[in-house]
């Protein structure tokens, strides 16, 4: 009797399916694939996946769901009927599987025209053809902006817009947005155990005591990103910058050191490694370490897998080291019920280690959400309403409400008032660039070879020593990889160093 | 030894490879072809996007020199010895407190509370272990509770505990699939027998070590393949859960170091060689249990 | 007798508890899909006290274009899982001719392969089964295929877009005919059907063999031949065995995620584990809508196991698993 109605059950199952999808509910087609257009559309269609500002995205999944977007892309279909704009959803998967979805598709030739995607992910396939150059459009005047002369004149920020060029000096992106890092804490336990924010290393450390002490998390953190990303640029450039201008051995274009003072470029972090700067013998290098080691019994105990966010919300953890897009969780979150404010990172001083400077610390953020445009605007002929769309989208107006609802981020649109909740950001941004972003300079598997090992150093797995030979020996391969990739010819940087007077190792 | 006539006839011949063809033109277009490909990439070095070039055997050489494979191995046997060991057993204990229940009506739905969380995806196993590994979470504050909070550590973070937490998730262990497997086992066993053990006097744990265990090694034998095959293979929950292997290699299997070197350093032709690696130790793990488990000899017992 | 009651009571209690903690990641996903993300996170393992219902408005959103497309391709791979291995295992577990123990294994082997090294070299397999041909030009060297060559072929209506392979264009000298796998749901039923062939043949030709020979004896003395034998007798005894292996067979394609992921680009034509991925997300995942997401998506597979189980154990009785 069963047996009968389980394949009864399967059949109409399978006839239900079928009424389902004829039925054709949820999203629609992109349209057919080419090569095979039937009639030349009488329309333009424009695909774009913004990333957070797609239209009915909970970002953080608090507050309203977000329709800007969709109203700029219907003011611009007013403006030009026979446009049509249209937004799609890439999907994120576990370990950024978004780039080989989207490799899949930009290789087909059927990418959204306009994806929002890290200008660095772009460089690494510049030679396919796949991504059109923006600099020609960007010496043309915006005309929706009045008065512009120069679609450049319309970032908030040149300095970083420009630094975001390729390694051909080109331009692949439109930065609208920019993201920084903080420290966000708990106002009202500190204010129970009579704290206030630190102005220097040890006076940090000496509240993470008291905060453990007390039974909280002093600082709750994620291994992933803060500690083997943030944790290592920060303090790594405290130590070094005392010698930078002695190692930083090539400067970059006028225009990227507006931004990027003194960055070390892949170029010459492989050299210096190869000198030796960051190895076992460098005690600068060490107490870089060092420092880092000695912090981690006030970060969370689980780094693999922290709900962070909610280890801060449960007032568990006293501090937590995010960045400007938890601002929208803390606005809009309807159980919050304590009060809540902002600091960087403190400058590490003499007091806590020989090597450090007192600098101010120095920058991770940078550009947020960066817009390119694909090979599939120029296959379908699209390539100038793209550009217009683009440049109707930078205009102060735009960027304003856009980048505004979403309370994540401050806009890089001259003109464009950021959300005065995000004002501390804007403030920590000003100070200077970080000397290097280590595990965005040389290969994936080196990131990952690093993280790997600096997590088990960290956890207590082996030694300072251990792991800055184990880490040398590595980065030398890396290093080695690397040059041997792009050719590099270190004539130039000898002599430098030998006018520097330098020898490995820096001390 | 040929019983019941069979008139003479010598063979099917031509007409069993007929029935056989759809599925063999499947599996050599889908399954054997990729196959043969992806192994003789073992032999070359190719990186995606260029082309191979033939290395011969000298993925190997680097394979057994390789300290992420080999800690990667350990691993695996570890793993292998406590599924074996416990994984195996769980759904037999479970099957057997179902059969014993006393109406027919109970046990269908008893069997229904384990084979219903088959449905649930590994991201949501992920959030419960989460959840519960946490420093917010159940196993925190149960060590609070008990005044033994100085054992706090990050349970998939510390390198002495990673790959213990990393086999308990999945507590306890009972899976639906396996479960019904023996129940069907337990079902099997012929009234009479249950019944002469049962007048001979033999309490519960009796009849089970004499009576049931030896009656369902067949059920054994399958569900240890089974779960040698999807330990050797496993690296999902690897994945989700640590990420990239855990500290260090703590929790580093080689079918990650698989699924990293094909598609994050797209080192295609290594990748391959760990692959073909991970068959011939597949086979020979399922031709051991095959032989150690053996049971009534099916082999050579061809249609009649 | 207190003996008896008292073993009786420490089973029923270790019952509970490994039933309770078995079933408790299902609780789990439903109570988390009733939650909002802030309650979510102040309230992590208890139910809530005001539903979130809507997570499944959201979830229902996201998820609807694709789950008729899933139960689409699990019903049909499970359909040819079944049809095609059934006949395979028949042949191997009751005809006899040469190679068959050799055929036998072979088949059982692909198991053994690791599936994540089969993934590209399919890819490139299924992207490679991609041909164009020019029907218009030869179409008008043939008599009577004038109107073919003039109106071409009547075009494809959007429903049935995700099942056609084939499509046409007109360019130039006249209409083309592209056949195509990839992007289309047969990319997705096809390597399944093939993938699901070895474990199928692995169970039903144990299952087979031991059917009773005299069963088939007889019927062949009768005249029937191997094809009726087959169709009359193994099949209808072999229903539960079937059904088995469709429980697993739709289990194990409705919950792969990279083969869809890969080989479909259009949304539209995606399957349900694709569009549950859309719910992961850089800035914190949206758990509450995911989880009624795959609360929506499990339900076909729950009641299919809930109906299979009682057929599947009948299944088992009849001797399906002996090895």
């Amino acid at each position: 009797m069963s047996t009968r109605l389980f394949w009864l059950f399967l059949v109409l199952v399978t006839a239900v399916g079928a009424v389902v999808r004829a039925a054709g509910g949820g999203v629609p087609a992109a349209g057919e694939p080419h090569p095979e257009p039937t009639v030349a559309p009488a329309r333009h269609l424009i695909e774009i996946t913004p990333g957070i500002y797609r239209p009915g995205n909970v970002p953080q999944s608090v507050g309203e769901p977000l329709r800007a977007f969709r109203d700029i892309a219907d003011e611009y279909e007013r403006l030009h009927p026979g446009v049509s704009v249209r937004f799609r959803q890439a999907p994120a998967v576990a370990g950024g599987g978004e780039g080989d979805w989207l490799r899949t598709q930009l290789a087909g030739g059927i990418a959204p025209e306009i994806v929002q995607i890290n200008t660095e992910v772009v460089w690494q396939d510049l030679d396919k053809g796949w991504w059109v150059n923006l600099e020609p459009y960007l010496a043309q005047p915006n005309p929706y902006v009045p008065g512009n002369e120069v679609w450049w004149d319309c970032f908030a920020d040149i300095a970083l817009t420009k630094a975001k060029r390729g390694p051909d000096g080109n331009l692949y992106c439109i930065p609208m947005d920019i993201v920084e890092t903080g420290i966000f804490y708990n106002k009202d336990v500190f204010a129970s155990l009579g704290l206030s924010p630190p102005a220097d290393w040890e006076e940090f450390i000496r509240i993470q005591k008291t905060l453990k002490d007390a039974g909280y998390i002093p600082l709750v953190v994620n291994g992933f990103t803060v500690v083997c990303d943030w944790t290592q640029d920060i303090i790594f450039d405290q130590l070094f910058y005392e010698i930078l201008d002695q190692i930083d051995l090539e400067k970059g274009s006028r225009d990227e050191e507006a931004y990027l003072r003194g960055y070390l470029a892949p170029k010459e972090l492989c050299y210096l490694i190869k000198r030796g700067f960051f190895g076992p013998d460098n005690p600068r290098y060490r107490e870089v370490w060092r420092i880092i080691r000695d912090w981690r019994p006030y970060w969370s105990h689980e780094l693999a897998n922290t709900d962070m966010d909610r280890l801060f919300l449960t007032q568990r953890g006293a501090m937590y080291w995010s960045g400007s897009w938890f601002i929208r969780r803390m606005k809009n979150d309807p159980y919050l019920d304590f009060d809540w404010g902002i600091f960087y990172v403190p400058p590490i001083t003499k007091a806590t280690s020989p090597y450090a400077c007192g600098a101010e610390s120095a920058v991770i953020g940078g550009a947020g959400n960066q817009y390119s445009v694909t090979n599939r605007a120029v296959l379908d002929g699209e390539l100038d309403i793209v550009i217009d769309f683009l440049r109707f989208l930078t205009t102060p107006e735009s960027a304003e409400r856009l980048v505004g609802e979403a309370q994540m981020f401050f806009p890089n649109v001259k003109g464009a008032r950021m959300d005065p909740e995000l004002a501390a950001f804007a403030d920590i941004f000003r100070h200077r660039y970080c000397t290097v972003k280590w595990l965005y300079s040389l290969s994936q598997e080196f990131n990952d070879t690093h993280r790997r090992w600096i997590m088990y150093f960290v956890n207590g797995g082996f030694g300072l020593d251990e792991f800055l030979a184990l880490s040398d020996s590595y980065m030398q391969q890396a290093a080695d990889y690397y040059i041997d990739k792009h050719g590099y010819d270190f004539s130039e940087y000898d002599r430098v160093m030998a006018e520097r007077g330098l020898s490995g190792g820096g001390r | 030894m040929r019983r019941n006539g069979r008139s003479g006839r010598s063979g099917d011949g031509w007409r069993g490879w007929l029935f056989v063809l759809p599925t063999l033109v499947l599996l050599c277009v889908f399954c054997y072809y990729p196959a043969a490909f992806a192994l003789r990439m073992a032999f070359a070095r190719w990186d995606i996007g260029g082309q191979p070039q033939w290395v011969g055997a000298a993925h190997f050489v680097t394979l057994m020199r390789d300290p992420v494979f080999i800690a990667g191995a350990k691993n695996l046997l570890r793993l292998l010895a406590f599924a074996l060991c416990v994984g195996l057993w769980m759904p037999l204990l479970a099957a057997e407190l179902i059969f014993h229940a006393a109406t027919e009506r109970r046990r269908y739905l008893l069997r229904a509370v384990f084979v219903v969380p088959m449905v649930v995806p590994l991201i949501v196993v992920w959030l419960v272990w989460r959840g519960i590994y946490s420093d917010a979470g159940a196993v925190t504050a149960f060590l609070e509770l008990v005044g033994k909070g100085h054992w706090i550590r990050g349970w998939l973070s510390d390198p002495d505990t990673a790959l213990g937490a990393l086999m308990f998730v999945g507590f306890p262990f009972v899976s639906g699939f396996p479960m019904l497997i023996y129940y069907a086992g337990l079902s099997n066993i012929s009234e009479s027998v249950l019944d002469a053990a049962r007048i001979d006097g033999a309490s519960t744990l009796g009849a089970f070590r004499h009576v049931h265990l030896p009656m369902i090694r067949p059920q054994v034998r399958l569900l240890a393949i089974l779960t040698v095959l999807g330990v050797v293979q496993g690296y999902e929950a690897v994945y989700v859960l640590t990420g990239d292997g855990g500290p260090g290699y703590c929790t580093m299997v080689p079918g990650l170091y698989m699924y990293q070197n094909g598609f994050s350093y797209g080192k295609m032709g290594y990748a391959s060689a760990i692959g073909l690696v991970m068959f011939v130790a597949i086979l020979a793990f399922t031709l051991g249990v095959q032989r150690y488990l053996r049971g009534e000899a099916e082999e050579g017992r061809g249609p009649r | 007798m207190r003996r008896r009651a008292a073993s009786s009571m420490a089973r029923v209690c270790l019952l509970a508890v490994l039933g309770f903690l078995a079933f408790f990641p299902f609780l789990f996903m439903v109570s988390t899909s009733m939650k909002s993300i802030p309650e979510f996170y102040r309230n992590y393992w208890l139910p809530s006290m005001h539903p979130h219902w809507v997570n499944y408005a959201e979830a229902w959103r996201e998820v609807r274009g694709y789950l008729g497309n899933s139960i689409v391709v699990s019903s049909v791979s499970v359909a040819g899982v079944l049809v095609f291995s059934s006949l395979a295992a028949f042949a191997l577990g009751r005809m006899r001719f040469r190679g068959r123990q050799a055929l036998y294994y072979a088949i059982i082997a692909v198991l053994m392969i690791p599936p994540i090294l089969t993934l590209v070299p399919t890819f490139m397999v299924v992207r490679g089964m991609d041909i164009s041909l020019p029907v218009g030009e030869w179409a008008g060297r043939v008599p009577g295929l004038g109107r073919l060559v003039a109106e071409g072929p009547p075009a494809v209506p959007r429903w049935a877009a995700a099942f056609s392979s084939l499509s046409s264009w007109y360019a130039g000298a006249g209409w083309h005919l592209h056949f195509r796998l990839l992007d289309t749901l047969w990319a997705l039923i096809l390597p399944y059907i093939a993938g699901g062939q070895a474990f199928s043949v692995f169970i039903l030709t144990t299952f087979f063999r031991t059917m009773p020979g005299d069963l088939f004896d007889s019927a062949a003395i009768d005249g029937a031949s191997r094809l009726r034998q087959y169709r009359y007798l193994a099949l209808p005894l072999a229903k539960p065995v079937l059904g088995t292996v469709a429980m697993i067979t739709a289990l194990g394609t409705w919950n792969n995620f990279i083969w869809p992921l890969v080989t479909i680009s259009t949304p539209g034509r995606s399957v349900i584990t694709t569009g549950l991925l859309m719910f992961g997300s850089e800035y914190g995942g949206r758990y509450g809508a995911m989880a009624a997401g795959q609360v929506i998506a499990s339900l076909p597979l729950v009641v299919m196991f809930l109906l299979a189980t009682r057929v599947f154990l009948r299944g088992m009785t009849a001797g399906a698993f002996k090895m």
